[in-house]
């Protein structure tokens, strides 16, 4: 994980429900995935494969953009990747006249907290200062999105983790019987934490032939459902989405260890993950400090394959708001 | 009581691809252990399957050649079971939505008189899969090594209808099936090796019942010798536990050709949910018309159709036509010979053809590698029609070519000359043999005139051992 205070100026992230712009918005840095199929996964380690996209981490939105033009396109080992030529991003003026902007009313969650909320509204008023119409728009399975989530991820990493036995490479124990099985089962036990052990569990509960109609395939059409709100919303003729990227500024550790994974999901990526279930690109880039000098982020998105659209956005909501990370830790 | 036999084929092919299904792994048979690997084949975190196009090609290939439908759309699907052969945790396979579905195979049956009766077995589907590693069970002691080689070696393995009554349509159908894609150059139907590999499910009911009766599995058959006993033992075992009043449990057993008996590897309600779901990794399959008409046309001429035209040509009975058609070397050869011989002696060429000729051509696979070339074939035949050399010495010359490897026509002229294999068909000199041969068999000759007419077939023989092979033998039994 790239940190703000770190040296590096640019750094990658897997993202699959908001790994790379989560922590962005945290620590006050841009955080960009792109549109799935555009950065080959060729080389990443796989954790929902239909969602995981290589994500971008950076001081600013140029250097951003600079290193998306560097890892976007085709890639033979990736059949995942789009097979058309993706031409590069370059940064220009931005006639926000001529965008909409949507403000999807489901991210209104009771969970936001008022800095973010605000921040929000800032952004918005920005944008339609500088003449963009900002309109209110409706994604609504917004809701269904995170238990989706769950149960797609859920699957497709007990799937995953499979290939980790111990008997080709990593961790192995000496099993107290000896048997392949036992090695195996004694291997993955001792290997594995929690969080793991509980999503293979109930991701080979969900494939179980029984369940699969009732749960992977009905997780698969709700993902359809969600994706189409987002469609719905482009052939409004809305060009971007402005969201919070997260509900509330960094936890402490003592708030964050009262929840358990699942909750923490619900709540942390409930701004960042449709956009992983849909495949469209989102941003979060840092807009202010709380009162607690804790940056706050806003999160764009964009139709797919808008990625360029996306960056010169993000690049003007940069170049208004006063953030600027090399001054701040340079003040530290 | 009267009892019917059901029986389906699942059958494994290994595809004839250079490299494997999802891999850049070379595809090889006979290498040391793990050599023809890479990251994929071991399941390295971080590395994708890419899907080999010559693979889906050669499916298409096998899906036209049965006139099954080729779906322009088909998924894979990870099939989830651990075995430490399969690295991954997961086979790549398809299922709900295969690339082949439908078509049938023709096999004949039954031959009686050289009256051919013929069968046919619809296909369910057809499907590509990635073949798994070897367990390595020699020279570790208490340990078990694995192979990776064969991991990802690319599979199409076919379903058959359960529309089989016998262990002999069984197994004419699955030899049918492997002269097939042999035939299109798809497999190298190297059985032993693990090439073509079946799984035979059968079940028994009583004749006049429509429910099928609970059917047992018989996994990795990897002869057709095998099949056909394996077949037999377990519709007898199956009939004796339904006599002495015993159920049938679903089974999955295997065949042990030194005890001649089906052997229990598990019972089907431990059977484990494979927990299938679409493999994210790969897109959907999408075939477009175009390439499905190109592949057709690549399709070799296949031997139903040659069957057609040489029965219609040279008025050859089905029985005849099946034996000259069991390979497309044999067909090749068949055809390429013809053309340069006499017509009205094809008796005597399709005699040589079955006798020496395909068992020769059978010890090899390579379709290039002929033991001898269509021409210098019809020359020797020539040579025996014209009396120039006698039919034993003819075999001889054969055997000698062979040897020699040579493509030269003129090969067949030269080696008579140069040994002086010329048929002696010189009364005075077979005169002279044939008396040296009667002064020393006295003992045939008392047998001859005591009624054993078969006596003179040995003195003949004689005469012609005596003449190394040169004697005409028309000429000798008139002397």
């Amino acid at each position: 994980m790239n940190n703000s205070k770190a040296h590096s100026k640019r750094a990658l992230g897997s993202d699959t429900g908001g790994s790379t712009r989560n922590p962005a918005s945290y620590c006050g840095v841009v955080g960009f995935k792109p549109t799935y199929g555009t950065v080959s996964r060729h080389g990443l380690i796989p954790l929902v494969n239909s969602m995981d996209v290589p994500g971008i981490l950076t001081r600013t939105v140029e250097d951003c953009a600079t290193v998306y033009n560097v890892i976007a396109g085709s890639d033979h080992r990736d059949p995942t990747t789009v097979q058309k030529n993706i031409s590069p991003v370059t940064l220009d003026q931005l006639d926000l006249s001529r965008l909409v902007i949507g403000v999807p009313e489901e991210y209104k969650s009771e969970h936001i907290s008022p800095e973010v909320m605000d921040t929000w509204e800032s952004v918005l008023k920005l944008m339609a200062k500088a003449g963009a119409q900002v309109k209110k728009v409706s994604l609504p399975h917004t809701q269904s999105s995170i238990v989706t989530y769950s149960i797609l991820n859920q699957c497709e990493v007990a799937s995953n983790m499979a290939r980790y036995t111990g008997l080709f490479y990593g961790h192995r124990v000496t099993p107290s019987v000896n048997s392949t099985d036992q090695l195996l089962a004694e291997t993955r036990k001792d290997a594995f934490g929690l969080v793991v052990k509980s999503r293979i569990l109930a991701g080979n509960y969900f494939l179980l032939k029984r369940n699969y109609e009732n749960y992977f395939l009905k997780a698969l059409k709700v993902r359809s459902l969600i994706a189409q709100d987002f469609l719905r919303v482009w052939h409004s003729g809305v060009h971007a989405l402005v969201t919070p990227t997260t509900l509330t500024t960094a936890p402490l550790v003592s708030q964050y260890i009262q929840l358990d994974n699942r909750e923490q999901c619900s709540v942390q990526d409930y701004c960042t993950q449709p956009a992983n279930l849909a495949g469209c690109p989102a941003i979060s880039v840092p807009i202010n400090l709380s009162h607690e000098k804790l940056p706050v982020s806003i999160q764009l998105m964009a139709p797919n394959f808008q990625d360029g659209l996306l960056l010169n956005l993000a690049h003007w909501l940069e170049s208004q708001v006063e953030f600027n990370i090399e001054k701040l830790l340079m003040q530290r | 009581m009267q009892w019917e036999v059901i029986i389906g084929l699942e059958i494994h092919i290994q595809l004839l691809t250079k490299s494997k299904i999802f891999s850049e792994s070379p595809v090889c048979f006979g290498y040391n252990a793990n050599t023809q690997i890479n990251p994929f084949d071991l399941a390295l975190p971080g590395v994708l399957p890419v899907l080999n196009k010559k693979a889906v090609e050669y499916a298409i290939k096998f899906g036209l050649a049965i006139n099954a439908k080729i779906s322009p759309y088909s998924i894979f699907v990870r099939k989830n079971y651990f075995y430490p052969d399969l690295s991954k945790g997961y086979q790549i396979s398809q299922l709900e939505l295969p690339l082949i579905k439908g078509g049938n195979i023709l096999f004949p049956i039954e031959e009686k008189k050289q009256k051919i009766k013929w069968g046919s077995t619809e296909i369910v589907q057809a499907h590509l899969e990635e073949d798994a590693g070897k367990l390595l069970h020699k020279n570790y002691s208490d340990k078990t090594g694995i192979d990776f080689n064969r991991a990802g070696i690319p599979l199409l393995e076919i379903i058959t209808q359960p529309s089989m009554h016998s262990a002999q349509e069984a197994v004419s159908c699955a030899k049918s099936l492997h002269s097939l894609v042999m035939w299109l150059g798809i497999c190298d139907g190297n059985m032993q090796n693990g090439s073509f590999r079946c799984d035979v499910n059968i079940s028994i009911k009583k004749i006049n019942k429509n429910e099928y009766g609970t059917r047992n599995e018989i996994k990795n058959l990897n002869s057709f010798r095998f099949m056909e006993e394996a077949i037999n033992y377990e519709i007898n075992r199956q009939i004796k536990l339904l006599e002495n009043n015993n159920i049938i449990v679903q089974e999955t057993r295997r065949y042990d050709p030194d005890i001649k008996k089906t052997i229990l590897m598990r019972k089907k309600e431990n059977s484990k949910d494979y927990r299938y779901f679409p493999d994210p990794d790969l897109p959907p399959l999408f075939i477009s018309d175009k390439w499905v008409k190109y592949i057709k046309s690549t399709i070799p001429e296949l031997p139903n159709v040659i069957r057609e035209r040489i029965i219609a040509n040279y008025n050859l009975s089905e029985f005849y036509a099946i034996k000259l058609t069991q390979s497309k070397k044999i067909a090749y050869f068949f055809e390429n010979s013809i053309i340069h011989s006499d017509i009205s002696k094809i008796k005597l060429l399709i005699r040589w053809l079955i006798k020496e000729i395909i068992p020769k051509i059978n010890q090899n696979n390579d379709i290039n590698d002929l033991p001898i070339t269509p021409i210098q074939f019809s020359l020797l035949l020539k040579r025996i029609f014209d009396g120039t050399i006698s039919n034993k010495i003819a075999k001889d010359i054969f055997f000698i070519i062979c040897k020699e490897k040579s493509l030269d026509p003129g090969i067949v002229d030269h080696i008579i000359k140069t040994n002086k294999l010329y048929q002696i068909s010189d009364s005075s000199i077979l005169e002279k043999i044939v008396d040296t041969v009667l002064s020393t068999n006295s003992k045939l000759i008392k047998e001859f005139y005591s009624g054993k007419k078969q006596a003179i077939n040995a003195l003949i023989g004689k005469a012609i051992k005596l003449s190394n092979n040169k004697a005409n033998p028309v000429k000798l039994s008139e002397i």
